[in-house]
């Protein structure tokens, strides 16, 4: 490769600043590879990291759409098609999710790796062996410095064969560490290019693998069963318009003809005729429940007949209980906590007493007229009315 | 998609049987649990979306670095230029993944997310506005109704008791209308809630279609192609890599198999070469520091033509000490120290004390400042 230059391995005996200088031109520049090498690795770091929440986001939506089946909403009995439209859903995100996946894994591989590579041992030898060949070049200075200082006088002997010794030792492990440490910087030069490719190759080659197997997973199959959903959807919606349109014309109907309905009693008995042939009645009514010697409350609850009984729930109740078995129960009008509309019935054997009170005069005679006529055992002729 | 079966009857509504408020607790729980649902949905689709937009600007961001490369002006720079245009033109490429990833974050964002909040914002915010209307006006019904049922049989107060029947009439038609509306709204949630988890589906499922499609079209032969020349390009790297990397280590044993003695300071055969007319090497050079006290440094010096020149270590060049011409050399004894010679200016003005490694090394500087002083250098036969 044309201008890639290079540090002499021969001149790391002499070991000149010149040498030196020039070695810190490599040293400048391994550095600000360094520097760009880390914001590179960091910028791979942060798209892998992005495909691997995009691929567990994607597994989790599909677990979560699989998921709706086991959510039993009280009204899921019509479901069904619901139901198995999401789990289609959820199977085509399930592919998807597995094509993430693959991608994930590839980048792991092609593009993490390689640049990790660079960054944890190439470019960490190199910083290693620089320590190394510091210390070996403090150690030669060092040498040499007693070396020089040593005395013209031929006495001790043993120290100065020992200052020259060490002058020996460590001009050799500084040539050697010099030359490790240029070698690593020279195929750094080469290293460094690589380095830079290899995980974008790694990057491009899983993109075009992920886009291949992608479009293979999401075939024509797929398209159609989105367009039928469409038209479902569309369908759906314009069943929801219709009834709307329906329940909202079906409410303006009901405010006008329910007025008269509101108020509890009319003043008018012309107006509102006493139905006397009932054998069945529902309605709300005020139960008397005696709660001490003298005391007493009312409870709002809601009655109905069923049959020869006497029903009645309250809100909150799935169903009604038993108030009072109505066969030749007596019925009456009476007086009760100066309260008005209030009639009291007796069953058969005397024991139950039930004593209520109505909303108008109205509904109060309506309900002893009912009470009496299933007392009588009139519902059980061919003639009841409703 | 067969209707749906479930209907609160609206009229039922007046007569609010507690069957009816039954049946009308069914439907509160199935919304509370669709409510639920939703909420979850809507928390991994907002996930989806946020990993994907993060994609987009992680994808960015390496576009970004990679065109950055060039503006680095490494030091060692020289011979990039290969590199530098395949980075440009991967920047390329990542830029436009960005661009896709980026049209499929937006597209999610309106066709998958917004309409689930819109649902859980309008409608599911709705039911439950309706149902405390509807709580309260229940609420007012029965206090009228309480305070209406222990009215007096005697007539008197009939003002009284015309108001009440006025207000049981008042609470009992606003509970009404409160009941319908909200038995309405929990009628077309049913409806509603169909397409308001299929749509989000619909559009996320579109999105990576179209995603895809565009991908691939991308990652089309240009690419492949583009891709393999930077293999090739890569392994012709990795190839001059080993070259170079079998040379220097031949070099390397070349080197270090030279005599032990070549790391020896002061070796007693040498030979010392007389008629050198240039040299360089490190010496010692003694500086006054104070009035008694001395510091040597050790420097390189080098001859320059018929300059003595001398660098220190960190320094970029040389600078130069001193004029050689007639100038004088000789041995010296000095602070105990072997090897001392002096060099002093024709001037006598300058002068300066060096120390040198070995005997061969002392011997030859002086005779190499001898014979350029002396010029020899100029002559016909250098050496």
């Amino acid at each position: 490769m044309p201008g890639i230059e290079k540090l002499p391995l021969e001149e790391t005996l002499e070991d000149s600043p010149q040498t030196r200088s020039l070695l810190g031109v490599f040293e400048e520049d391994t550095a600000a590879i360094s520097n760009y090498y880390t914001q590179l690795y960091q910028a791979m770091q942060r798209v892998y990291d992005a495909q691997n929440e995009l691929s567990a986001a994607t597994h989790l939506t599909s677990r979560l759409l699989k998921e709706y089946d086991k959510q039993r909403f009280p009204l899921g009995g019509d479901d069904e098609v619901m139901s198995s439209t999401l789990q289609q859903f959820s199977k085509v995100i399930d592919e998807l999710s597995s094509c993430h996946a693959v991608l994930s894994t590839q980048l792991a591989d092609a593009m993490m790796f390689p640049v990790t590579q660079f960054k944890e041992r190439d470019l960490r030898e190199i910083l290693t062996l620089k320590e190394v060949f510091q210390i070996a070049s403090d150690d030669h200075d060092a040498a040499i410095n007693r070396y020089s200082r040593l005395s013209k006088r031929k006495d001790n002997d043993k120290v100065r064969a020992e200052v020259v010794e060490d002058v020996y030792t460590s001009r050799k492990k500084q040539h050697q560490t010099i030359m490790h440490y240029f070698c690593a910087l020279n195929t750094l030069q080469y290293k460094k290019k690589t380095a830079l490719l290899e995980p974008l190759l790694g990057y491009m080659q899983a993109q075009i693998s992920f886009f291949k197997l992608g479009s293979e997973n999401l075939t024509q199959q797929w398209e159609d069963f989105l367009g039928t959903i469409g038209t479902s959807v569309q369908n759906v919606r314009r069943e929801m318009e219709e009834e709307l349109g329906q329940m909202q014309q079906t409410i303006q109907e009901m405010e006008s003809s329910c007025d008269p309905l509101y108020a509890p009693c009319d003043p008018d008995p012309a107006h509102s005729p006493v139905c006397r042939n009932l054998t069945r009645k529902q309605g709300y009514l005020y139960i008397r429940n005696k709660t001490g010697l003298v005391s007493s409350s009312w409870e709002r609850q809601y009655f109905f007949t069923q049959g020869g009984n006497l029903m009645h729930q309250s809100r909150g109740e799935v169903a009604g209980g038993l108030v009072t078995d109505l066969d030749n129960c007596s019925v009456m009008a009476i007086d009760s906590d100066d309260r008005r509309f209030c009639f009291q019935v007796t069953s058969f054997d005397g024991k139950k007493v039930v004593t209520l009170q109505a909303e108008s005069r109205k509904a109060c005679e309506e309900w002893i007229a009912t009470i009496n006529n299933i007392s009588r055992r009139i519902y059980l002729s061919e003639n009841a009315e409703e | 998609m067969p209707a749906v079966h479930h209907k609160l009857l609206l009229e039922d509504a007046l007569q609010d049987s507690p069957q009816t408020r039954s049946l009308l607790s069914v439907f509160e729980e199935d919304s509370g649990n669709l409510t639920e649902y939703t909420n979850q949905l809507l928390q991994t689709l907002q996930r989806v979306f946020g990993a994907q937009s993060e994609m987009g600007l992680a994808t960015e961001q390496l576009s970004r670095q990679l065109l950055d490369y060039e503006k680095k002006n490494f030091a060692l720079g020289k011979g990039d230029e290969e590199v530098i245009t395949t980075l440009q033109s991967f920047a390329k490429s990542v830029g436009e993944l960005n661009s896709l990833h980026s049209g499929l974050a937006n597209q999610m964002a309106d066709s998958m997310v917004f309409p689930l909040i819109q649902f859980r914002e309008k409608d599911l915010t709705e039911i439950s506005t309706l149902k405390e209307i509807f709580g309260i006006a229940t609420d007012e019904h029965e206090a009228a109704m309480v305070k209406y049922s222990r009215l007096p049989k005697k007539k008197e107060n009939e003002k009284l008791k015309a108001d009440m029947m006025k207000e049981v009439a008042y609470t009992r038609r606003k509970q009404h209308q409160a009941s319908l509306q909200y038995y309405c709204a929990l009628n077309a949630l049913q409806y509603r809630k169909r397409v308001a988890m299929l749509e989000p589906m619909l559009g996320y499922t579109q999105a990576q279609i179209s995603f895809f499609k565009k991908g691939l079209e991308m990652v089309s032969k240009k690419m492949e192609s583009f891709l393999s020349s930077v293999s090739d390009m890569t392994q012709n790297i990795q190839t001059q890599l080993d070259a170079e990397a079998e040379a220097m280590r031949m070099v390397q044993k070349e080197l270090l198999s030279v005599e032990d003695t070549v790391y020896m300071p002061d070796k007693e055969t040498e030979t010392v070469n007389r008629t050198l007319i240039q040299k360089a090497g490190y010496l010692n050079i003694r500086n006054k520091t104070g009035l008694v006290t001395t510091a040597w440094d050790r420097l390189f010096f080098f001859t320059q033509g018929g300059n003595l020149m001398c660098q220190p270590r960190g320094a970029v060049a040389g600078g130069m000490v001193l004029d050689l011409d007639n100038s004088s050399v000789m041995a010296v004894e000095c602070e105990d120290r072997r090897y001392c010679f002096q060099i002093t200016s024709p001037s006598g003005k300058t002068s300066m004390i060096l120390q040198a490694e070995s005997k061969k090394e002392y011997e030859e500087w002086i005779c190499t400042v001898n014979n350029i002083s002396r010029q020899i250098y100029l002559t016909d036969n250098p050496e």
